[in-house]
């Protein structure tokens, strides 16, 4: 292991009943539970945060990943679903079993490029094996996401 | 603070809890806060409800018959919704199943829902009983064990039974009347195809259970809150939609006796136990 260790500090603060703000630099973002299911809420929940975290991950790191490779992109999108272990751990539901964590997480890249499909592909995979977030969480949680290459 | 009064509901489905979230903003915004505690099954709150662990229990009847027999009765039943109130049953065949009458089902198959379900299985089983057909000596039983814990709550138990007398499976099939309701509504049902053979007296469906020990003036003011809820003010209909109610209502327990009847005729909790 490296003798390099950069920390990446984040400040969470509540603001107002059921809303929490993370400090990162010089940006700031609401969160406003740790799994909602609710249609609507004033802010993403803490489960989300960590999909839209992957999702953004994968996406800036496909387009770095693409570039360094000469590969050009006109478009990328991921969809992603998030299925808790048990959700009715996480409600506190007495006699359930199982856990509130994360247990698989799934969809699609959509990759829009006139490129060779291969070449797409290959930018994807050096992404997923440089993406930290891919990382962290395929060790606890399913993760698999397709690849479509769209002319 | 006043400390808030716990009360036990049984959920499976996580966007229930949204419609808890909302009872117990209502009660906070009255000034008699109260805090939901979920379980994931009945025998498990009723346990804790005779425990103390909570206050008041969102009961099934066959729930109720339980805390009623765990307490030698020293519980009351404080509050229900209209629409637990005179709740029956049907036996419903096939148009052209060549069941006529009830004793037509004698050597045939009647499907059910699950083992605990009260309207699904116990009070129809029961009902025929009383008509003189005893379920695995005058008829088969095809019961349809989904989410057995939660009391028939889950439809998946009465849609699978259903499932069995549209296919051929079963004769009959035993539904709460608001399911044989909605499903003709929907189109789930043809009521050209299935008509209904039989159907039980009217009984009580859930309520909510306090053991005696409760203070009698707690329930009284948690009782009147909930009974401020009114269907024509907007921010209560949606939850009472959700619910499924129009009002609530004072509890009672005079439609539980088919119930208590059946339960003590199967020895079901007897059998639960061993």
């Amino acid at each position: 292991m490296a003798d390099i260790d950069h920390p990446f500090p984040v400040r969470i603060q509540r603001t107002s009943p059921g809303v929490a703000r993370a400090y990162a630099r010089t940006q700031s973002f609401d969160i406003g539970s740790q799994a909602s299911v609710r249609e609507t809420d004033d802010a993403p929940s803490a489960v989300e945060y960590v999909l839209g975290a992957l999702g953004g991950d994968l996406v800036t790191g496909l387009e770095r990943a693409a570039e360094r490779e000469g590969v050009s992109l006109h478009g990328i999108e991921i969809a992603l679903n998030g299925r808790l272990d048990n959700i009715l751990t996480h409600l506190g539901v007495v006699g359930e079993q199982g856990h509130p964590g994360l247990a698989a997480i799934e969809g699609t890249a959509y990759v829009g490029s006139d490129a060779e499909e291969d070449a797409v592909r290959q930018a994807w995979q050096r992404t997923l094996e440089r993406s930290p977030l891919y990382h962290t969480l395929t060790h606890c949680a399913t993760v698999a996401i397709a690849l479509k290459v769209i002319r | 603070m006043i400390k808030p009064i716990l009360v036990g509901a049984v959920i499976y489905d996580p966007k229930v809890s949204i419609i808890w979230d909302i009872i117990k903003s209502f009660f906070a915004a009255e000034g008699c806060p109260i805090d939901c505690v979920f379980y994931t099954n009945y025998e498990l709150q009723v346990a804790a409800l005779v425990e103390r662990h909570i206050d008041v229990a969102w009961n099934s009847p066959l729930a109720w018959v339980d805390a009623h027999v765990r307490t030698d009765g020293r519980c009351r039943a404080i509050a229900m919704r209209d629409t637990d109130r005179d709740r029956i049953t049907h036996i419903v065949v096939r148009g052209d199943g060549g069941v006529g009458a009830v004793a037509d089902l004698r050597g045939r198959t009647l499907a059910t829902g699950a083992i605990d379900s009260p309207q699904a299985t116990l009070l129809p089983v029961e009902h025929l009983r009383r008509a003189g057909l005893v379920a695995g000596r005058d008829y088969g039983l095809r019961r349809h064990d989904l989410m057995v814990g939660k009391h028939g709550d889950h439809v998946g138990g009465e849609r699978e039974a259903l499932r069995a007398l549209e296919g051929g499976q079963a004769d009959a099939a035993a539904m709460l009347d608001l399911n044989w309701d909605t499903w003709c509504a929907d189109g789930t049902i043809d009521p050209g195809r299935l008509r209904i053979l039989t159907s039980t007296p009217p009984f009580d469906h859930c309520n909510f259970t306090v053991l005696e020990s409760f203070a009698a003036d707690r329930a009284a003011e948690w009782a009147a809150v909930l009974f401020r809820m009114q269907y024509d003010n907007p921010a209560h209909r949606e939850m009472m939609d959700l619910e499924g109610l129009k009002a609530w209502l004072p509890g009672r327990v005079s439609g539980y006796t088919a119930l208590t009847a059946a339960v003590r005729q199967s020895r079901y909790f007897e059998r639960a136990v061993s």
